[in-house]
């Protein structure tokens, strides 16, 4: 006989487990399909943050992080932002606390170096929470797939850095429009990936490593997204 | 559940971006006659962004389908092609730059318009057709990080409508950027006497995922 998994409705306490559950020097790839997914993870992530006294950079690539602050703004809702320093990567659009500003530059090389001297000015011994948005626009610009493996190689290196967890929100429906798909090569390095789905009017979370057991042996829970912006 | 075309616009906050989607048919000729009327009917400054004379081929076409549409109360911004149509017609010189176009954009609205009593009502026809001169990766990116700079801005709603065909024909990401870009996304499917639109996003979460019908009440001789 089959057995029908209860799939459950994710609570905050949930959410702040998820959170919880990535340590310093961990790298979660979240990677967005759904329509407000992106929105209401950098919401929590801000949120989750700022509860546990932690300072976040966020590394803000072609005003994708100035999108969603756009966003917020249009629908009402006001994360904090005390605590958030933004390193601007190229875009035009400065918003938020701006600590420092990169050209874009076409060698990735250059761009390594240029941005963790940045984040080194920037938090200096502090233990902070890094969040990379617009991910998927720079992985657009690279002329060809050596560019996207040193920046891959990059972020192997910076794995285990006991002063940063990184969160990297990727929109992968504009990631797979372009002609090499890195979500694999991004998802090897990543200590763990989590997919965000529409599903009616609920989002979907599909866990695909490392935190699985952390929900009972779930591999997805389902979140109404009107409860995360009430959760703060 | 149906709904009028001035409860949808009523739905939508000053400040927004939607991006409208729809297949071939007669959606932007009706969104050009409704809102036309909403506009003049409330006193809301409408403003058309006319790229490329599809204010024009949608004119003639409301012509034959026998809708009366008003458009002297209208500005209309005129990017590329030659018939000049509408109320008063503004000129902004084309420029194959993104940020030259979007400077040259800028300067005609702030002159013309200035500042408005209440938040303008901003149609945006044939943008597929300002995509197409977007050469690479850069130079589109050029173009939605200038369009993204009006995300919020409360002097305006700005409704780009934008043909699904003509879209999924530019390179890939195009279309996955401009609904993420977009506070709203509304997907419009037409039928012989009425159109479904369903909300895919919206700033109001409880929106998101409802379906409405809108009866056009059999003016619109077959959806294709």
């Amino acid at each position: 006989m089959a057995v029908v998994e209860l799939k459950g409705v994710a609570s905050r306490e949930d959410v702040v487990n998820l959170f919880g559950s990535v340590r310093m020097g961990d790298f979660m790839l979240i990677e967005n399909y759904s329509i407000v997914g992106s929105e209401l993870t950098l919401y929590a992530l801000l949120n989750y943050a700022y509860e546990r006294g932690l300072p976040v950079l966020v590394e803000d690539i072609f005003d994708a992080f100035a999108g969603y602050l756009r966003h917020f703004d249009v629908m009402g809702i006001t994360p904090p932002l005390e605590h958030v320093g933004v390193l601007k990567i190229g875009g035009i659009d400065e918003l938020g606390h701006v600590v420092d500003k990169i050209q874009f530059e076409a060698d990735p090389t250059l761009y390594l170096q240029k941005k963790e001297r940045a984040i080194e000015r920037a938090m200096g011994d502090e233990r902070y929470v890094y969040i990379v948005t617009g991910f998927e626009r720079l992985l657009g610009f690279q002329r060809d797939v050596k560019g996207i493996y040193v920046i891959v190689n990059h972020m192997r290196e910076t794995l285990g850095n006991g002063r940063r967890m990184t969160f990297n929100l990727i929109e992968s429906n504009v990631i797979n429009g372009f002609s090499m798909n890195p979500l694999p090569l991004l998802e090897s390095v990543a200590t763990s990936v989590v997919e965000l789905h529409d599903h009616g009017d609920m989002l979907r979370l599909r866990f695909r490593k490392s935190i699985l057991n952390l929900l009972e042996g779930r591999n997805e829970v389902f979140l109404h997204p009107f409860d995360v912006v009430e959760w703060w | 559940m149906e709904v009028t075309v001035s409860e949808l616009v009523e739905l939508v906050r000053p400040g927004e971006t939607v991006v409208v989607e729809y297949e071939t048919s007669y959606v932007p000729e009706f969104a050009l006659k409704f809102l036309a009327d909403y506009t003049r009917k409330n006193g809301v400054p409408f403003i058309i962004d006319d790229n490329f004379d599809s204010l024009y081929t949608i004119l003639i076409h409301c012509k034959m389908l026998g809708l009366d549409v008003d458009l002297s109360h209208a500005y209309v911004f005129k990017t590329g092609g030659r018939r000049e149509v509408g109320g008063k017609v503004m000129r902004v010189e084309f420029h194959p730059d993104p940020r030259v176009l979007l400077r040259n954009y800028d300067r005609a609205f702030s002159e013309v318009v200035g500042t408005l009593e209440k938040p303008a009502l901003n149609l945006v026809l044939g943008v597929e057709s300002l995509l197409y001169f977007v050469r690479d990766v850069r130079d589109f990116y050029r173009f939605l990080l200038g369009i993204q700079r009006y995300v919020g801005n409360r002097g305006r709603k700005s409704f780009y409508l934008v043909h699904t065909g003509l879209i999924s024909s530019l390179p890939a990401y195009v279309h996955p950027e401009l609904r993420r870009l977009a506070t709203s996304v509304w997907v419009f499917d037409s039928y012989p006497t009425e159109v479904k639109l369903s909300i895919l996003r919206s700033p109001d979460l409880d929106l998101v995922g409802r379906e409405f019908t809108i009866d056009v009440g059999g003016v619109s001789r077959g959806g294709s």
